[in-house]
């Protein structure tokens, strides 16, 4: 129920901050206020921003191999790979699910690395 | 097109798009003091964020691009979608935290945040208001081609009903893009397609597609008599004349008192003539349509394949096919795709599509629109790498797509619904190769613009289907052009006059700016959706993301990533990245097509500018940032 009411809720809400800044001050102040409660140790966010670069550059890797793929041996992309599908098919549609996977690999290591620093802090 | 206005359509369609915008007005009305908005930060679920982000990204270009472009040029559409998701990884891992620490959420704020110039101020505010346009083209182009079929409204009339739609509800109430009603759309979008792809995979492959009662056009070929001069003599036909472009000769016949235009190819060895579809244009002003006037109604929808081979066998039908199996046995089989050319006869202009059959392996692969193979030019070549950085780099930097990642309370929240958003958009984008694919082959292509593969496949499946994904998609590009309208009158409005040009306007006079400004670029954007009419909605958008990776992110990935930036550098990249990326797009094949004066005439043919302008900014940060370094006095400023 609570899921149904925080919808309707936060749409009332959302509109009247669109409404608010429609032609004049996007998005300030109101919503500063909203994310500066938690206020974040420099370890965790270092360990973030590590986490977010090397996950990005693996990512581009394979995204690179893909378009080089295209340009340097487009023939090797029709070869059939699996189950009659070619390798672009199953390339491109790897790419798309990599980025899920990766999303919840970065979701898991920062979650971790957030109750990580916030138990050294209750101790 | 020649379409048929259905009644069951247009009363599912009207009800649907009226809920959704009752519901943004009802919501919009609502008006209390901005306290509660603090109150209610985080009472959000992030899972409802999350679809809410499918539901803003997923615009035009998503739906009815992506969807088109595979129909027509098979998996070169599909690199779309695969870029289009990529950019989302750049915008999780590398932009939105960073983001978030600087405490700014427009990327003129947060630009802005260390120098507070000017200078900064007035780049930023032109590279939201080119981006916003370049945005706002195919969302125009993509409803008018929606409007056609179901109101029977020309495409025009149609761009002009939602422009006016939405200038009326920006300037008098301002349409909110709520959570609400973004979590409708998107889930709507998401639900119906994947409906869409259940009955293209139980419907399987047919040679011949449609109904029994409404069974897709059977084209002709005819066995002609060759003779060294040409085609002489055909059974049935009287030979009219005969006409050579671009190496394709096509055959001017006439039976019953009809012209009509064929194509002349090879099948099994012998010469065929192969039934095309055309458009006259007579000097008088007529039109004919396959030789005979609009209301005989003979112009079809086009789309099949000519040959079906399942586990080495050839077949009429496959029955149901699983999702692998629907696209392992396209692969196998031949698609038949139609063409565009131009002919001159007399003093006719004729449009002619003429079929063309086209392997499945090769549709299969990437190369029909962006040809990448090793006969492939340098052009085309670069063309693709082009195409794909600016997917990959331009979702990030579009001003309108981070805000939502800030309005939930907890940063995890923030990353569960960006997580739940990329599985949903990725999910979609999986089945938008589904859809297009189905749209490819099941007869339902309308020549004259690839836009409406996905709403014209819903139709082959019944009129209740096809309306509301039209209304869903309507819906959908009228919340996008609401925003992205509020968008550039905002930058005029606020950045400009009121900080550019310091001009310190109260609020009334303000809003009366902004709404001024909303209804120029209203109109502006009408006439483009006029002018680029028939040209794919993704193509167009690549230009959008084109612009933004161009002219905002090497200046954000600087500022965050690099200390030395400084606020010359940063507002000479912008304006490096702007005028770059829009002088290569003017003077891009398609643009000069767009003049008339033919697209192998273009002065490069470089369709998609990213990997010039892309790069030529980043060195303009890094370089204006070494010769003017930043100034000491920005601390204070911001202190």
């Amino acid at each position: 129920m609570r899921f149904f009411t925080s919808i309707v809720y936060r749409t009332i809400v959302d509109y009247q901050h669109q409404n608010n800044q429609t032609f004049y001050k996007p998005f300030e102040p109101l919503f500063m206020h909203v994310n500066s409660t938690t206020e974040e140790k420099e370890i965790v966010t270092k360990q973030k921003s590590k986490l977010g670069v090397r996950l990005f550059f693996i990512y581009l890797i394979c995204y690179a191999g893909f378009v080089a793929l295209g340009v340097f041996n487009y023939e090797l992309l029709s070869t059939t790979v699996f189950s009659g599908l070619n390798l672009a098919v199953v390339y491109g549609i790897g790419l798309i699910v990599f980025a899920v996977i990766m999303g919840i690999i970065y979701n898991y290591y920062c979650t971790k690395y957030e109750d990580a620093a916030e138990k050294g802090d209750t101790k | 097109m020649i379409y048929d206005i259905s009644v069951t359509a247009l009363i599912f369609f009207c009800i649907f798009v009226g809920l959704v915008l009752g519901l943004s007005f009802y919501f919009g009305r609502k008006k209390s003091d901005s306290s509660s908005y603090y109150a209610a930060g985080g009472q959000i679920h992030w899972a409802v964020n999350g679809i809410a982000f499918a539901g803003d990204y997923l615009s035009a270009a998503s739906f009815l691009g992506i969807c088109g472009m595979i129909a027509i040029a098979g998996f070169d559409g599909f690199l779309y979608a695969i870029g289009f998701l990529a950019g989302w990884i750049v915008a999780l891992f590398l932009i939105a935290e960073p983001f978030k620490r600087l405490g700014k959420y427009t990327f003129t704020d947060a630009l802005n945040s260390k120098f507070n110039s000017r200078a900064i101020t007035l780049a930023a505010s032109v590279s939201t208001l080119i981006i916003s346009i370049f945005y706002l083209i195919p969302q125009m182009v993509g409803a008018g081609d929606l409007v056609m079929p179901l109101l029977g409204l020309p495409h025009w009339a149609g761009v002009i009903l939602v422009g006016a739609i939405v200038i009326a509800i920006v300037a008098s109430a301002g349409m909110a893009s709520t959570t609400y009603v973004q979590f409708l759309k998107g889930g709507l979008l998401i639900v119906l397609s994947l409906i869409l792809t259940v009955y293209i995979l139980k419907n399987g492959l047919s040679l011949s597609p449609g109904t029994k009662d409404n069974p897709s056009h059977t084209f002709i070929e005819l066995e002609p008599q060759v003779e060294s001069a040409g085609v002489a003599a055909v059974d049935g036909w009287e030979v009219l004349s005969q006409q050579e472009v671009s190496n394709k000769t096509f055959v001017k016949l006439r039976q019953n008192g009809v012209e009509r235009w064929f194509y002349l190819t090879e099948k099994d060895g012998k010469p065929t003539l192969k039934e095309t579809l055309t458009i006259v244009q007579k000097a008088n002003g007529e039109k004919l349509y396959n030789g005979e006037t609009k209301d005989k109604r003979k112009f079809y929808q086009v789309g099949h394949l000519s040959k079906i081979i399942v586990n080495g066998k050839e077949v009429e039908k496959t029955g149901a096919v699983g999702p692998f199996e629907f696209l392992s046995t396209i692969k196998e089989s031949d698609v038949v795709r139609f063409l565009q050319t131009k002919l001159t006869d007399g003093t006719d202009q004729v449009a002619v599509y003429y079929p063309e059959v086209t392997a499945g392996a090769k549709f299969m692969l990437p190369g029909l629109k962006y040809k990448i193979g090793t006969d492939a030019s340098l052009w085309s070549k670069l063309d693709f790498v082009s195409l794909m950085l600016a997917l990959f780099l331009g979702t990030a930097a579009l001003p309108h797509i981070l805000i939502r990642y800030y309005t939930v309370k907890t940063p995890r929240d923030a990353r569960k619904s960006t997580i739940l958003a990329i599985a949903a958009i990725g999910g979609f984008y999986i089945l938008t190769l589904f859809m297009g694919l189905g749209a490819a082959v099941n007869g339902v292509m309308d020549v004259e613009s690839s836009n409406m593969a996905a709403p014209l496949l819903a139709k082959a499946f019944g009129a209740v289907l096809f309306s509301v994904i039209s209304a869903v998609a309507f819906a959908t590009v009228l919340g996008t052009v609401a925003g992205l309208i509020v968008a550039s009158s905002g930058a005029i409005a606020h950045d400009f006059i009121d900080i550019y040009l310091k001009k310190n306007l109260n609020d009334d006079n303000k809003v009366k700016v902004g709404k001024i400004a909303a209804v120029i670029v209203g109109i502006f954007a009408i006439l483009l959706g006029m002018a680029f009419k028939g040209i794919n909605v993704s193509f167009l958008v690549g230009w959008a993301f084109a612009i933004a990776a161009s002219a905002n992110l090497p200046a954000i990935l600087f500022l965050l990533f690099w200390k030395k930036t400084s606020s010359t550098g940063i507002s000479a990249s912008i304006v490096v990245g702007i005028v770059s990326s829009l002088a290569i797009i003017l003077t891009s094949p398609t643009m000069w097509d767009k003049y008339g004066l033919g697209a192998e005439n273009a002065m490069h043919q470089l369709e998609n500018p990213a990997l010039i302008s892309f790069p030529l900014a980043v060195l303009t940060v890094y370089v204006f940032s070494m010769l003017y370094p930043k100034k000491e006095v920005s601390a204070l400023v911001e202190a």
